[in-house]
């Protein structure tokens, strides 16, 4: 195992190398002057010049790099032309809305998608099964923007039910800052009020981002259950009159579950990106309605800082993933 | 598992779901509404106004100047003058002043008894403090100053001289952009590694968060991609005689069109930005208690020609392309409230051409002009490309209407979309600029020089505000002899003759004065401005001014459903 994780760590730092130099040229090399972007067209050319000089940008793009990663290495990701501030000032001020966003719709996914999928897999054909799969292509077919917004008008505009904007309603007090994670947190401080206010606010965005690959588990659960259940082992197992629930459990869940973790690893990483637009359209204030901005505004620093962080984010799940393979499936040896 | 265990599991994560979705039933808003609300500190029943701003605005006035900074402004800090709506200036934190013979001296003679929100009593040295740091920095509105301001001289604690370096007739209109800081609070709090020599960062890095004004309201708190919170400054000088005003203002960074309709809805937003689309401000409009406010900061819409670039280099065939514009369509159905713009200076501002000849769709017009253009034989061989902004779906109507004239008269339009990241790469030079590109502009300040500086002077050009390259030597220096032009007739004169020229150059299709519509709260929100316009008295004013919240009334009881 250690000799796996040491293989995968010393195969990630390579690949976040060259993730880096490839984002950092491309970000480098489409056209326009970020400097003179960041300033607007009518600041004076020796502001842009005193702009251009403190980004390097008149060094050659090697050297560039060569800046930009010494940086990078200490934490110091350079100054955000949009924010105008250190770009790991914001990052610190940022990730940790997106991380509990992305943890909450994580939390979400595994939880809601293998509840369904057995659910679908046992009642196999009937109602239940017809209702999930009908859910399942609804929930698949629309991109978590388009269903973010689909709450937000109905729980937000209609029925007005729910908070649904930001992290915290009004009136409510931040509890003191030891995660970052605002639901964390009012639990570490005892404050259930919060915590119950911090609750609403996720609920919708947390439901839109992971609605997708949620359903899309739960149908890979239950073809993959329904598929092992046509096989010889199942009927043997039968054969020996052993109860349904511990056929399901023992000799149906775990070797249906592999091709689940498989992609549920790839939607996790991949609730980072998808994050972008539900941020913006709960006023989410984390990292992902950052990049976006970010990329708009051609703010080099902060698109290189927040690429790359999700970048070992979505490389880290992997390896997470990897692991958990490994260990539900025993054919499957790490480091062989 | 059993079924059983598993429905009454089903039943328990719906109802939970459930329970979530509708328990608590919402958090009490400011104004007593049940709903969403991130609000961080407001009060039931207190007297707020909030609105979107595309943008977290930034406090520092030397270094921005976009339109949701430039509202924060306004409110938190004072100019020498204050613009009226007639397009001269009132005094402000000057009394009076006197402008030299030779019109390159102005002494300011400065309000005694004015407050900062620190409580430090304005002087003439902050103001010239406020001038220099906006010149060295050289960002925010800097621009306008750049090139004719030499020097700001305190003569004694209320008397300042700005020196000019040339005559500049708007020089007073521009003044209502130089907002007065306060030196002591910032020069304590600069940091001294910056790169301005003795004055360190100039304090920038502090005022990313903290405002150092004598405006009617300080800000209490910035959230990046949040808000920016101010509260209103009692100490403020003008006094507050108005009972009614708001006591918080929000400016919120958000302009996504369904998170301001939901706000809008939930009455958590009393005054949204101008970006929403025709569509979503219709929607919004009909709820209760909403109405549409349209005001004006002298905008016009245009479509730019690259007036450097086949076949619109040639000046026949972008006569013949503005002849395909169907400017009343554009004005009734797309650009709504948006009247039909009389040449390259909006209607209202003061200096604009009271009757220029108006370009209007007609096909016959375009064939003779097409005839008479260097492409009139070859048009299939010269197609057109016009460029809008993606994000704005009523340019895309505009270009659609342009593509099906333009077919009628043999010219092939090819439409291209893109980001306004896009726009700017594009226009950045004049091989890359589109033949045509659809572009909104504001002047700087409210003259017609500001827009004939901004739009056709040599110095705009590879700038999203001048796409046509029009690089013509006569122009320029008809810009720069009207601009220095103290005697406001006179220098009018000189705005009309660049005007005429500019019609009979055709550079732009000027399409509509474009409007700025904002839906707001009226039932509960008393917006002088929008009140005006609501009487069709469609106020123009610089940008931000009308935003001037101390103005505005605000009736917590009156919210509709309470």
């Amino acid at each position: 195992m250690l000799k796996f994780l040491g293989r995968r760590l010393l195969q990630g730092v390579f690949v976040i190398l060259g993730l880096s130099i490839l984002i950092f040229v491309i970000s480098r090399i489409i056209p326009g002057d970020p400097a003179r972007m960041a300033l607007g067209p009518r600041a004076t050319e020796e502001a842009v010049e005193q702009l251009r000089e403190e980004m390097h940008l008149n060094d050659s793009i090697p050297k560039q790099y060569v800046f930009w990663l010494q940086g990078a290495v200490r934490g110091d990701f350079g100054r955000s032309v949009n924010t105008k501030r250190d770009v790991s000032e914001d990052i610190k001020d940022f990730l940790p809305a997106t991380i509990e966003l992305v943890l909450f719709s994580g939390f979400l996914l595994v939880t809601v998608s293998i509840f369904l999928g057995l659910l679908a897999a046992r009642y196999k054909d009937s109602w239940v099964d017809t209702i999930i799969r009908f859910t399942a292509y609804i929930g698949i077919a629309i991109p978590s923007f388009v269903m973010a917004i689909i709450l937000l008008l109905i729980f937000g505009l209609v029925l007005q039910a729910i908070p649904v904007l930001g992290r915290l309603s009004s009136g409510i007090t931040k509890p003191p800052n030891v995660t970052g994670l605002i639901m964390l947190d009012s639990l570490i401080a005892g404050d259930f009020k919060t915590f119950w206010n911090a609750l609403q606010h996720i609920l919708l965005p947390g439901i839109a981002l992971a609605l997708g690959g949620l359903m899309q588990e739960a149908r890979i659960l239950r073809a993959s259950i329904a598929d092992n259940m046509t096989k010889e082992y199942i009927s043997v197992v039968k054969g020996f009159g052993l109860p349904k629930g511990l056929i399901m459990r023992k000799y149906l869940f775990k070797p249906s579950f592999i091709p689940v973790v498989s992609v549920m690893g790839l939607d996790l990483a991949a609730l980072m990106g998808n994050a972008f637009l539900v941020e913006r359209i709960f006023n989410w204030p984390g990292i992902s309605r950052y990049g976006l901005n970010a990329m708009l505004t051609k703010d080099l620093n902060a698109i290189s800082a927040v690429i790359l962080i999700i970048g070992v984010i979505f490389l880290a799940v992997n390896i997470i993933v990897d692991i958990i393979i490994a260990a539900l499936d025993p054919r499957i040896r790490l480091g062989d | 598992m059993k079924p059983k265990k598993i429905k009454l599991i089903a039943l328990m994560m719906v109802l939970s779901l459930l329970f979530v979705a509708c328990g608590g039933g919402g958090e009490t808003t400011p104004n007593g509404q049940t709903g969403p609300s991130d609000d961080p500190a407001v009060e039931p029943g207190e007297k707020i106004i909030r609105m979107s701003v595309s943008g977290t605005p930034r406090i520092d006035p030397a270094v921005s100047a976009d339109g949701g900074s430039t509202i924060a402004h306004v409110n938190i800090y004072d100019s020498l003058v204050y613009p009226t709506p007639e397009g001269s200036v009132e005094p402000s934190l000057a009394t009076d002043w006197e402008i030299s013979e030779d019109g390159l001296t102005y002494t300011f003679n400065i309000r005694e008894g004015v407050k900062f929100h620190n409580g430090n009593e304005l002087k003439a040295n902050d103001v010239a403090f406020s001038m220099n740091r906006l010149l060295t920095i050289g960002e925010g509105a800097a621009y306008l100053f750049k090139g004719y301001v030499e020097e700001a001289v305190a003569v004694d604690d209320y008397v300042v001289d700005i020196k000019l370096s040339q005559t500049f007739g708007p020089f007073l209109n521009v003044l209502t952009k130089l907002y007065i800081i306060n030196e002591e609070e910032v020069m304590a709090n600069m940091d001294p590694s910056g790169p301005y020599g003795e004055f360190g960062d100039y304090g920038r890095q502090w005022m990313m968060t903290n405002d150092a004004g004598t405006g009617a309201y300080y800000v209490t708190d910035i959230q990046e991609q949040g808000y920016l919170l101010a509260e209103r400054f009692e100490d403020y000088w003008k006094g507050w005689d108005n009972p009614d005003a708001p006591d918080v203002i929000r400016l919120i960074d958000n302009t996504e069109a369904s998170t301001i309709r939901t706000m809008v809805g939930n009455r958590e937003l009393e005054i949204t930005d101008e970006w929403q689309s025709t569509e979503n401000i219709n929607a919004m409009s009909r709820m209760e208690g909403v109405s549409v406010s349209v005001l004006s900061a002298g905008m016009t819409q245009n479509m730019m020609y690259n007036t450097k670039l086949a076949p619109t280099d040639d000046v026949n065939f972008r006569k013949a392309l503005s002849y395909l514009f169907d400017y009343e369509m554009i004005s009734n159905q797309i650009l709504v409230d948006s009247p039909v713009s009389i040449g390259p200076v909006s209607a209202d501002t003061p200096g604009a051409h009271p009757s220029l000849y108006q370009y209007h769709y007609n096909l016959d017009k375009a064939r003779e002009h097409l005839e008479q253009s260097q492409y009139g034989d070859q048009l299939d061989q010269y197609p057109v490309e016009l460029f809008v902004n993606s994000d704005v779906a009523d340019h895309e109507k505009i270009a659609l209407a342009l593509q099906a004239a333009a077919q009628q008269v043999g010219v092939t339009v090819s439409i291209s979309k893109g980001p306004w990241l896009t726009i700017q790469e594009r226009v950045a030079s004049v091989e890359s600029t589109p033949n045509a590109i659809c572009i909104s502009v504001a002047p700087h300040y409210m003259e017609a020089g500001s827009m004939l500086a901004t739009r056709y002077h040599s110095n705009s050009t590879g700038t999203w505000e001048q796409a046509e390259w029009l690089m013509d030597d006569e122009i320029d220096s008809m810009i720069m002899q009207a601009i220095g032009t103290v005697d406001r007739e006179e220098r009018f004169e000189k705005y009309y003759e660049i005007q005429e020229k500019l019609v009979d150059l055709a550079p732009t299709a000027w399409l509509v004065d474009l409007m700025q519509r904002h839906v707001y709260q009226s039932d509960y929100v008393y917006w002088p401005v929008a009140e005006e316009g609501a009487k069709g008295n469609v106020l123009t004013l610089p940008m931000g001014y009308a935003f001037d919240f101390r103005e505005f009334k605000v009736f917590p009881d009156q919210v509709p459903g309470r």
